[in-house]
């Protein structure tokens, strides 16, 4: 919807912004991602229980989101925070307690067990649903194969010690 | 594995039941405002 309705912005005018599962827009040169940072709100939230999955800059795209000026150019961030080896290439992580200083006005964390006491239950419903006879018989053909396996399977268990072995040692492959 | 579609042993037939199950249940629930999915 949000690439698709390019005045968006204009018809909504929104006076605040709620993105919610907002590790859809970490990666900063998707689609999505430019759709939604093209939006403009005096006031804006970001929900997501995955602020990082796998590196820093993705924390960098959704907090681009709400304040460009916060982490400043990419460029800098990445120099400030990713550690890189002999060639250039990111290696891990420094500075973490900067970035976290950086970070701790507009991050509000809480963690599982400081909220799940305030969710709601979980229902599990069990529908039960019948095959059609297209299934039924492709399920009955298989059902005949396994019992057949399962037969001989059980046939070989039960053949004294003696005979096992003059069966070339493989009885349950008749 | 059958029981929801032979169509991964057999490209030719998309037989699956459950899937109409699943809209109806899902029209079901998305029509109540309460339910969160």
């Amino acid at each position: 919807m949000l690439y698709d309705e390019g005045d968006l912005q204009q018809r909504l005018a929104p006076d605040v912004i709620i993105l919610d599962e907002a590790q859809r827009i970490k990666n900063w040169q998707s689609r999505t991602a430019h759709a939604v940072k093209r939006l403009r709100s005096p006031y804006a939230f970001v929900l997501t229980g995955t602020p990082i999955e796998n590196r820093i800059d993705e924390i960098y795209s959704i907090l681009q989101f709400l304040d460009p000026a916060l982490l400043g150019p990419l460029f800098r961030f990445n120099r400030d925070f990713y550690e890189l080896d002999d060639r250039g290439r990111p290696a891990g992580y420094k500075n973490l307690d900067e970035l976290h200083r950086r970070l701790a006005p507009v991050l509000l964390r809480r963690r599982k067990q400081e909220v799940e006491g305030q969710l709601p239950g979980r229902t599990d419903k069990h529908y039960f649903v019948g095959m059609e006879e297209e299934q039924a018989i492709r399920y009955a053909d298989y059902e005949k194969r396994v019992a057949q396996l399962a037969s001989i399977a059980r046939r070989g268990r039960s053949l004294p010690t003696s005979s096992k072995s003059s069966s070339s040692g493989s009885p349950a492959c008749g | 594995m059958i029981c929801d579609t032979p169509y991964i042993l057999d490209s030719d037939c998309r037989v699956c039941p459950k899937l109409g199950e699943l809209k109806e249940i899902l029209a079901e629930t998305l029509a109540d405002p309460e339910t969160k999915i």
